[in-house]
């Protein structure tokens, strides 16, 4: 791989990530003078002399007594330090360390239910585009605009409804001492793996079809391509072509796709964690949310916005491995 | 005007798009007239003694468990929500959208560098969670909503804008028009405009479908207003009213169906215009339709027709021949 | 073995038509040819008349869907390629018939080197090891000129010239000695200097395996170079049919005549381009009588009316014309 390509693509990452922070420091001061404000608005009960005692508590609390510039540059030098700020919580947990306890939680959910969808969609699409025009491929075509329409959050309901609460064949809800009680024995992966059985269903249903659908639509572009008639031309048979000729090329823009998928990776599981009782990140950030705890969402924040840059960043050196019409020297067209 | 009736009836031709046109009609029928179609006012929490009503003439899809409310008539002034933020977002969406990928595609240099550093920066702030952050800040309103959805929603149709651009500004008669002195502003109104009107028309309906599913999201999650009635919102209230432990589907199932014809009606309506806009990308294998539908007899009468001309012409060569000999 | 006057070719009322949902496109209305072992044969015509098409539906490369295609005859070296199951034809392509295309570029796998893709041929129809497929294919890479072929085995296809990748395709279709090569437009997308460097190595290698050839362009001057008869294409007719010489001597159709005379000569003072005016009909429009009777000079009533047949004139020539230009 070109050793400048990859460096460059590193220091403008960077550089996204660094207009992302100021974002993200900014945010919760837009309308109001004094961040203490936002973090602890005044009580109803509250006499002005009091409450100004608990402002300048909180100002000293969070450092707020300097000025925002001061309080910029100590925000990015704790986060060089990976200090992400301390939550309002009782006890003032860091948000590190609330992020790492329910991170494990939401992958569970989300790279299981992309990996299924990618594989099953990759699969399927290949299928559909292979047998152009018949069942699977019609098949396919309606799905994918009857599936968008229905959104995962419906599905979830519907089948807490019937699969959890009336045929009972798994928890319609998550238990609640599934967390605490985890100890890596088999017992409880196996328990774990059914209270995630239902939300992972219900994500994975659309996801199956939107990879279904841009695998068949990248694979039947790239079969009318020249090289692919070139292939045939030599002689090769139809499977062949296939695998080693347009494969590869069709599922490019699928590796493109997979790396911006990893944004709404952790994210997008805010409504299903919710409808399931699901203790991950989305729970947590519907907390902080609550609790108006602003540190915790704007940690979360920040943490999902390099997690969805740093997808974007091995998406693009992997994509320049798979292409080497990307980094290799030499014109291109 | 004549341009979109025409284009209507364009899409009324087309089969898929009549089925989106058909039932984005009945919708919009509903939330205009949501008064008078509604039996009961959804508001009123406090008209019924009994509660959690199953489905009857007097109420078709029922009462809810907590508050005893229609839910038939929830579900039809819930048509007003979806389908005003999903179509003023749409079409905000469009205008922004086209404005940000001409100014980059036509204008270049310093406009396209910022546009584009700002799109990859909107591309990995994480858009739900902010929503929840924005709306935490500044109050639960439907205002909110769309605000939040057009600021992160321009940013992928400038990019296909931009490129649409990139194209026509090295196209011929844009070159032909720069060279006789047309000034910037003429070539972008003129010339750039009318070349990705159908992507702005297209995205519209496609992006409106989208924002119809994502409000819903929102609605659930209770981020929209709190005093109105959406689909999202009935939706969460059947899940924390008990709809799902005494298994009154119907509560579910309804807003769902709601959501689900709003953005299927959208979404034909959209992939309807991309054939339209662009005929040479049939979908859906139409090319296999096309051949299982084809008349085996005719296809047989098109080889055959080029076959007579030929053997008519070897007769008359034959002919020719003989009458040279002769 | 074979009787040398046998053709290793033989097409007989070859027609290939594209349904499609606004009319048939008759890409191909029943064309002849009959090729020699170590012949070479050309088809001449402008963009859109057919040429490409019949190419590969000579080697039954055409999908169906779009393509319909249907002849009394497409026999090649004994085999009946009507008849053939799909495996059988594999076995054949890339052996006995091979192709050189268009655009090099798009004619290679962009994310595959160029030397796999040269062993996948060796790989396909010789049982050789892996080690031996590299040592021919860069031994045939040697063979068509591609200085240090080690070197270029690990390229990929856009880090070759033009020229060079050209060269490759000419190498991938010599590779295991076939008896008849179809080269589509093989030097349109190169510079002049580099055209006649690439058509003397096509000639070479032609003349060394005695290679029948088929030679498909719309220029002229390539044909000139290299082919013993010419077919001039019209709008999916074969409208004159003559050997070389007595071609570019003396042309009968008046298509011929314009084809020849966009042909800019040194030793005429030519003061302007002569032109054929207009082009070449719609393929799903074809002009009643003769096909090209709107841009003919010669035009008659009688042109208008009737198709005229391909009749055989003194010499063996075949022209399809009411006037021929005698």
């Amino acid at each position: 791989m070109n050793k400048g390509y990859v460096i460059k693509r590193i220091l403008y990452t960077l550089f996204i990530f660094l207009i992302v922070t100021t974002l993200n420091f900014f945010i919760p001061r837009i309308g109001v003078d004094d961040p203490a404000e936002r973090y602890y608005p005044p009580q109803g009960n509250m006499s002005d002399v009091e409450y100004n005692i608990i402002k300048d508590l909180t100002r000293k609390q969070y450092g707020f007594d300097v000025s925002t510039w001061q309080q910029y540059l100590r925000y990015l030098n704790n986060l060089l330090h990976g200090d992400l700020g301390t939550s309002l919580q009782a006890g003032s947990p860091k948000v590190v360390d609330l992020i790492a306890d329910r991170l494990p939680w939401t992958l569970v959910l989300s790279v299981t239910n992309m990996f299924i969808s990618v594989l099953f969609g990759m699969l399927y699409g290949t299928y559909a585009a292979w047998h152009r025009g018949k069942w699977a491929d019609k098949l396919l075509m309606n799905a994918s605009t009857v599936t968008t329409a229905l959104p995962a959050f419906f599905l979830a309901l519907l089948f807490s409804l019937y699969m959890g609460f009336e045929w009972e064949w798994f928890p319609a809800y998550t238990d609640p001492s599934l967390v605490s009680s985890f100890d890596w024995s088999l017992e409880a992966i196996g328990r774990v793996a059914k209270n995630a059985a239902l939300p992972i269903i219900a994500m994975s249903i659309g996801g199956i079809v939107s990879y279904a659908q841009s695998t068949r639509n990248s694979v039947i572009a790239v079969s009318n391509e020249d090289y692919v008639v070139t292939a045939r031309a030599k002689g090769l048979g139809t499977k062949t072509v296939m695998y080693k000729h347009v494969l590869r090329n069709a599922l490019l823009p699928i590796v493109t796709s997979l790396g911006m998928s990893v944004s709404g990776l952790i994210g997008g599981a805010v409504v299903i964690e919710q409808i399931f009782n699901w203790n991950g990140m989305g729970t947590l950030f519907l907390t902080a949310n609550n609790t108006n705890d602003y540190p915790l969402m704007m940690g979360i924040m920040l943490f999902l916005s390099g997690v969805a840059l740093l997808g974007n960043l091995i998406t693009d050196l992997c994509y320049s491995l798979l292409d080497p019409r990307v980094t290799v020297g030499g014109g291109r067209r | 005007m004549k341009g979109a009736l025409s284009l209507i009836v364009k899409i009324w031709k087309h089969p898929q798009g009549r089925v989106g046109l058909l039932i984005a009609g009945v919708l919009v029928f509903c939330a205009i007239f949501a008064p008078l179609i509604a039996p009961y006012d959804p508001y009123d929490v406090t008209a019924r003694a009994e509660k959690g009503l199953s489905p009857s003439w007097q109420h078709p899809l029922g009462t809810t468990i907590s508050t005893g409310q229609d839910i038939f008539s929830m579900l039809i002034y819930g048509a007003r929500v979806s389908l005003m933020v999903g179509l003023i977002t749409g079409i905000l969406t469009a205008l922004i959208g086209a404005v940000m990928g001409i100014c980059a595609g036509y204008v270049g240099g310093l406009c396209d560098t910022l546009v584009m550093r700002v799109v990859d920066v909107m591309l990995v702030i994480p858009t739900l969670p902010l929503t929840i952050v924005l709306t935490n800040l500044f109050g639960k309103s439907y205002f909110m909503i769309i605000f939040i959805f057009v600021i992160f929603g321009w940013t992928g149709l400038a990019r296909v804008i931009r490129a649409q651009v990139l194209v026509l500004k090295n196209s011929n008669y844009v070159k032909a028009a720069e060279l006789s002195g047309a000034g910037r502003w003429h070539i972008m109104m003129r010339h750039i405009l009318p070349g990705v009107s159908h992507l702005l028309i297209m995205n519209t309906a496609l992006s409106s479908a989208g924002i119809m599913v994502a409000e819903a999201g929102l609605s659930f999650l209770g981020l929209g207003d709190p005093t109105a009635i959406s689909w999202g919102k009935m939706l969460a209230d059947a899940q924390s009213g008990g709809a799902l432990l005494f298994g009154h589907w119907w509560w579910i199932v309804a807003p769902g169906i709601g959501i689900f014809l709003s953005v299927f009606s959208f979404m034909r309506i959209g992939l309807a215009l991309e054939e339209i806009f662009n005929p040479r990308m049939k979908r859906a294998g139409a090319m296999h339709r096309l051949f299982r539908t084809l008349n085996n007899t005719y296809i047989q009468k098109v080889f055959a027709e080029m076959d007579e001309a030929e053997r008519e012409e070897a007769r008359e060569a034959a002919k020719e021949k003989g009458g040279a000999a002769v | 073995m074979s009787n040398l006057d046998a053709p290793l070719l033989s097409i007989k009322n070859l027609k290939v038509i594209f349904p499609s949902e606004m009319g048939v496109v008759r890409a191909v209305e029943g064309i002849d040819l009959s090729l020699r072992p170590g012949e070479c044969a050309a088809i001449v015509g402008e963009s859109g008349c057919g040429k490409s098409v019949t190419s590969q539906a000579i080697m039954r490369l055409l999908n169906s869907p779009p393509a319909l295609m249907q002849a009394e005859e497409l026999s090649f070296d004994g085999h009946d390629l009507l008849k053939m199951e799909e495996n059988e034809l594999c076995e054949l392509r890339g052996r006995d018939i091979c192709m050189i295309f268009q655009d090099a570029l798009t004619a290679l796998n962009p994310v595959m080197t160029v030397g796999r893709q040269m062993d996948e041929i060796f790989l396909r129809h010789q049982k050789i090891s892996k080690k031996e497929a590299k040592a021919a294919s860069i031994n045939a890479l040697r063979l068509v000129g591609v200085p240090s072929p080690e070197r270029r085995y690990h390229d990929y296809p856009h880090q070759l010239s033009g020229g060079m990748r050209q060269r490759v395709l000419i190498a991938m279709a010599f590779a295991v000695k076939p008896k008849l090569i179809i080269a589509d437009e093989p030097t349109t997308a190169l510079d002049v200097t580099i055209q006649a460097q690439v058509l003397d190595l096509l000639k070479k290698l032609q003349k060394e395996h005695n290679t029948a050839l088929i030679l498909i362009t719309h220029d002229l001057s390539v044909v000139a170079h290299m082919a013993d008869t010419v077919h001039v294409m019209y709008s999916g007719k074969i409208v004159e049919e003559a050997d070389l010489r007595s071609l570019f001597k003396n042309p009968w159709h008046p298509y011929t005549q314009g084809l020849l005379a966009s042909v800019p000569k040194l030793d005429e003072c030519a003061t302007r381009f002569v032109q054929i005016p207009d082009q070449v009909p719609n393929p799903m429009h074809k002009p009643a009588g003769c096909y090209f009777h709107p841009r003919c000079s010669y035009c008659t009533e009688q042109c208008r009316e009737k198709m005229p047949p391909l009749v055989e004139l003194e010499g063996g020539r075949k022209v399809r014309c009411h006037h021929p230009l005698k």
